[in-house]
């Protein structure tokens, strides 16, 4: 079970977040079907560090974005979504 | 009596308590045994050699180790519904009243019919399962099934209730220490010292490890009395708990740490899963000692060299009387004193080694015993315990040496135990002297200290617990205290864990075709060989062809030979077979631990409604929807269930009925960019409803697929209040949080859950004018004032009230919202304004029945895979305005003709109804299905069985040809499409 740190609320058990995938920014909503595609059914899949979305429901409520580490599972740098990094 | 009994209880020395016996039975059989003893310990102060039969050639069994690592001794303890099956009979503590039996043989341990199998062993070599089962594929669920479940002998499950209470604790600590032996209290010591929260753990019952199976002296004293005297200090220490009888089974991500505490015969708790999230872990798990691998080396008398120590100094029992010691490395001659000590005479120390690798301090220790250096076991004889050895020269002389035997000790070196490290990912590698070791550091926050950590020697493991402490303290930026060394007595010896010289390397595998690597599953060397010529030489693969390490003990012993085995034949260094993963737990768990109290009605949290207690006073049949207490219909005196949601349905169809639509999610969506926020978010247009106006809602995913269906209400300018279903309520709000925060954060919107804060109830039926009229007052509710899909917000006794004009069930109706804690006062009201038109209350049923009349989709329609067009509400769709969604809901995928719609069904004869989940066939073709039926009632009204379908278009589909076919319930039903809805075609009930 992992401990994410939500910028909020501190650091917080797995249990009260669910996962959003990677954080991306989606295409515009009057992008063609080609670019859905590929930002949907065309993801990377690092062996390292990537960004990615948790929705805190069962804490504060907001989605946050953190770094995750796909092989060590280290979670860093929670930070809200409209900040880019 | 009772100690008469125990004839291979030693008269001195152990840690039982002789003054405390403890009656259980075994197979039927009365015994006792001692306060202290396992059940494995009690049974051979008995004299019972054969404790179990083994899974596939029923051989006779018998108690090999005193750990978890245990292969044989696997029993059943408890009756009925407090059976428990599949528990090594060295892990389960002994008391009074326990009853155990063995496994996996019929009919008794001593006479099993199964024994045949053993000559029908070349059947069942490597990957039997996969060979011999295989055709013809119709004999599979008859025949073969039935055989494999029938031999397969791992225990029955319990019947009924258990009536144990299973228990969850979190912890946070400083430091969690995994195993109470010399390195683990040499750290925690430490640790407690420098005043640091610290749990220690240990799965057995006494503190200490490997000093309370042997006789070293620590300052002054017994090993055994040392630790339990630090243990209680350290548990004295403020902050600071230590656990017996905790296994710490699983080592997770970000330091979660899960022990199985069990606590047999003890209070009401019979099990305790502990989370312990450490800043620090110290692994002090210690070694397990590895057998040696000859023809015949898993019958009844043969144990780990480190095991039978432990019965003579932990539980006073004689595992023997006639003993060889067989070893390929120095530890071996350090149990000789041991075994003298316990009376046993030992017939030879038989060393796989050549005269010259012998160390020079394991020869001292030797006396008036022979050695037989360079030799190897060629076979063992003796029905159900061992009775005599054959031993020659490994340079393959016939000079043979026949030994009358009844115990052997064999020792082949130490293996760490680092299972809990494999479940992070690393594990072991071998040293040059082929001793097993962490094969990297073991990452943040975890320190491995003693025996695991590959150090030898009491004296070592000592001084490397209170290292590992300093790395501990130091992690955590805490002085490390003074705090002087136990001082080790000189004559205590080498024998805990030297693994010097060769061990397994120098196998010559040829002549060890007979013999067991994995004891649990019956996999010879030759089954391992074989498999490597089959082409399985891979680990993994090989570990599933021939099932090695496949048991409940996880090939604890078995897996290095596997690994010496596969190199050995492969010619391959044993770096490059590597092992299989370790996966957790490391000791089997019950699911009694794993559920803990979340059974029964606290499986989850359930929610109720602001009208539940009304719903309990009309007599509600009630249920659980998802999450929520929810009426299912209202039975009267001695009304059926059909005859109650019949009722209902006719009393909406003909006057009026009201039923709670709290459960639905609700939200508002309030400022400036309200409006902008709506229309990107929803399929249909909404920027242009007007204030008081509402409209049916369609919500999409970004792949096009129909996430949710609601009603969007525009109260005021800026404030919106929008609908979500109540399976879906959870998602549609995260998501729409997901699209103002994340995606559109330039909005100026905000959305409020409000959910929780109105009490609803849907008023329908041709009189719910005349009810809201009375419920209402300063509301005009003529048709002309608020006509169908309006919005008002009104008055309500007083309080504040919001009343929109939609409807689910196809008649004129309203819905009513008032504050959570005014909705019994609502109820009331409403029952009391249509007690002259017959109202009733209805629930769920009813509310279903009438949407399937009304073609309405509902959850089995959102299926998380239909689209807009599949469900017919493509013409819902905004061609003109971006929305989230859009690009792929008109993409060539989402339109194709294999691609399903909902249509209506009716049984062709108008009587046999539909059965749910049915798969739709044309005619006989049975092997493809069209679609299938996702919502099924025998409608009052039409008084016909109604369905909605998906079904695919098909141009192979005859007229009179279509089939509903359930095969789980052996139904087959004649259908025929009809046109949706079903009920009141032209709309004009719902708008009257
Ligand atoms: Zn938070």
């Amino acid at each position: 079970m992992l401990i994410i740190p939500c910028p909020w609320c501190g650091e917080r058990d797995e249990s009260e977040f669910s996962y959003g995938g990677p954080a991306r920014p989606l295409p515009s909503l009057d992008a063609d079907a080609a670019a859905w595609r590929r930002a949907l059914y065309s993801c990377d899949n690092p062996m390292g560090w990537r960004e990615e979305l948790w929705f805190h429901g069962f804490g504060c409520r907001q989605w946050v974005v953190v770094r995750r580490h796909t092989v060590s599972q280290k979670i860093v740098d929670g930070r809200p979504p409209e900040n880019p990094s | 009596m009772t100690a008469k009994s125990q004839t291979r209880r030693l008269a001195q020395g152990g840690l039982v308590d002789r003054t405390r016996p403890l009656a259980f039975t075994f197979n039927g059989r009365a015994f006792y045994g001692c306060k202290g003893d396992t059940l494995a310990s009690a049974l051979m102060a008995n004299g019972i050699d054969v404790v179990a039969r083994s899974l596939k050639y029923h051989r006779p069994r018998g108690i090999m180790t005193d750990g978890p690592e245990e292969p044989n001794a696997v029993v059943t303890v408890g009756e009925g519904s407090s059976r428990t099956p599949n528990l090594k009979a060295t892990e389960v503590v002994l008391h009074d009243g326990l009853v155990a039996r063995s496994q996996n043989c019929w009919p008794s341990v001593n006479h099993d019919v199964g024994a045949v199998a053993g000559l029908a062993a070349p059947l069942l070599g490597a990957g039997f399962y996969y060979k011999t089962f295989m055709a013809p594929r119709g004999a599979w669920p008859r025949l073969y099934e039935r055989l494999i479940r029938h031999a397969a002998g791992l225990g029955r499950a319990p019947e009924g209730h258990d009536p144990g209470i299973y228990e969850h604790r979190h912890s946070q600590c400083d430091v969690l220490i995994v195993g109470a032996g010399p390195a683990g209290l040499a750290a925690a010591r430490l640790l407690a010292r420098a005043g640091l929260r610290l749990v220690l753990c240990d799965e057995r019952s006494r503190p200490g490890g490997s000093l309370t199976g042997a006789m070293q002296c620590i300052d002054g004293e017994a090993g055994s009395a040392w630790a339990r005297q630090t243990a209680g200090d350290i548990a004295a220490s403020p902050g600071a708990s230590v656990l017996l009888d905790t296994c710490a089974v699983w080592l997770g991500d970000h330091q979660l740490v899960s022990l199985v505490e069990r606590r047999p015969g003890a209070g009401s708790v019979a099990e305790r899963l502990w989370l312990v999230r450490p800043r620090q872990i110290v692994l002090a798990t210690g070694a397990i000692e590895r057998p040696v691998c000859f023809p015949g080396n898993d019958r009844p008398g043969i144990m780990l060299a480190s095991a039978a120590v432990a019965y003579i100094h932990r539980y006073a029992v004689a595992p023997g009387k006639r003993a060889v010691i067989h070893t390929n490395n120095d530890s071996g001659y350090g149990v000789l004193r041991h075994l003298c000590q316990a009376g046993i005479d030992v017939k030879a120390i038989i060393d796989t080694r050549p005269h010259e690798l012998i160390g020079e301090a394991a020869l001292r220790m030797v006396r008036d015993v022979d050695v037989l250096a360079g030799h190897r076991i060629v076979s063992t004889a003796g029905r159900h315990r061992l009775r005599r050895i054959d031993a020659r020269p490994a340079d393959g002389s016939r000079r043979s040496s026949v030994i009358d035997a009844d115990l052997m000790c064999v020792a082949g070196g130490w293996s760490p135990t680092l299972h809990l490290l494999g479940h992070r990912g690393g594990a072991m590698r071998h040293d040059e002297h082929d001793a097993a070791c962490p094969a990297a550091a073991p990452g943040d926050g975890v320190a491995i200290a003693g025996a695991a950590a590959g150090v030898t020697g009491l004296a070592e493991c000592l001084a490397d617990g209170a290292r590992a402490a300093g790395t501990v303290l130091q992690a955590l930026g805490r002085e490390v205290p003074v705090l002087r060394l136990p001082v080790i007595d000189a004559e205590t010896e080498v024998s805990s864990g030297n693994p010097t010289g060769p061990s397994c390397r120098s196998l010559d595998v040829r002549q060890q075709r007979a013999a067991f690597v994995d004891l649990q599953n019956d996999v010879t060397a030759q089954d391992l060989m074989r498999a490597v010529d089959e082409g399985y030489g891979a680990i993994e693969h090989l570990k599933r062809y021939t099932t090695s390490g496949m048991g409940t003990d996880q090939g604890k012993l078995g897996n290095l030979m596997t690994i010496d085995i596969v190199a050995e034949v492969t010619g391959q260094p044993f770096e490059k077979v590597g092992h299989t993963t370790f996966r957790p737990p490391y000791t089997p768990v019950t699911l009694g631990t794993l559920v803990g109290h979340a059974r029964g009605e606290h499986l989850f949290p359930t929610r109720q409604t602001p009208f539940h207690h009304r719903h309990l006073a009309e007599g509600a049949l009630m249920e659980l929807a998802g999450s929520w207490h929810y009426p299912k219909c209202y039975p009267r005196d001695g009304e059926t269930l059909d005859a109650a949601i019949e009722r209902e349905v006719r009393t909406v169809r003909n006057a009026v009925g009201f039923v709670d639509m709290s459960t639905l999610g609700r939200f508002e969506i309030l400022g400036p960019d309200a409006g902008i926020f709506l229309e990107r978010a929803y399929a249909n247009r909404l920027s242009t409803l007007g204030e008081g106006r509402c409209r049916y809602a369609l919500m999409l995913r970004e792949d096009g697929v129909v996430l949710d269906d609601g009603t969007v209400a525009r109260m005021t300018t800026d404030c919106w209040h929008v609908t979500a279903s109540t399976a879906h309520a959870g998602d549609v709000w995260r998501h729409l949080e997901r699209l103002r925060q994340v995606e559109w954060p330039e909005l100026h919107v905000r959305l409020v859950d409000v959910g929780e804060q109105w009490a609803g109830l849907a008023i329908a039926g041709p009189r719910a004018r005349d009810v809201l009229a009375a419920v209402a007052p300063e509301l005009d509710v003529s048709p002309e004032a608020l006509p169908f899909l309006g919005c008002r917000e009104t008055a309500f006794d007083g309080v504040r009230a919001r009343v929109f004009r939609i409807s689910y069930s196809g008649e004129l109706g309203y819905e009513v919202y008032v504050g959570a804690r005014h909705g019994d006062r609502l109820w009331d009201a409403v029952a009391a304004a249509g007690t002259s038109f017959g109202i009733a209350p209805y629930g769920v049923e009813a509310l279903d029945v009438m949407r399937i009349e009304k073609g309405h989709c509902a959850g089995s329609e959102f299926d998380g895979r239909s689209t807009p067009a599949e469900l017919g509400l493509g013409r819902m769709i905004k061609r003109d305005e971006p929305f989230l969604g859009r690009a792929l809901v008109h993409s060539p995928a989402r339109q194709h003709s294999f691609r399903q719609r909902l249509v209506g069904l009716v049984s062709t004869d108008r009587r046999t109804p539909i059965p749910r989940g049915a798969i739709l066939v044309a005619g006989t073709q049975r092997s493809r299905a069209l679609g299938h039926v996702t919502a099924s009632v025998v409608s009052p009204t039409l008084g016909q069985p109604i369905a909605l379908a998906m079904l695919q278009e098909s141009t192979s589909l005859g007229d009179g040809e279509l089939r509903a076919v359930s095969p789980i319930v052996g139904l087959d039903v004649a259908v025929e499409i009809a046109s949706l809805p079903f009920y009141d075609a032209e709309g004009g009930r719902t708008r009257a």
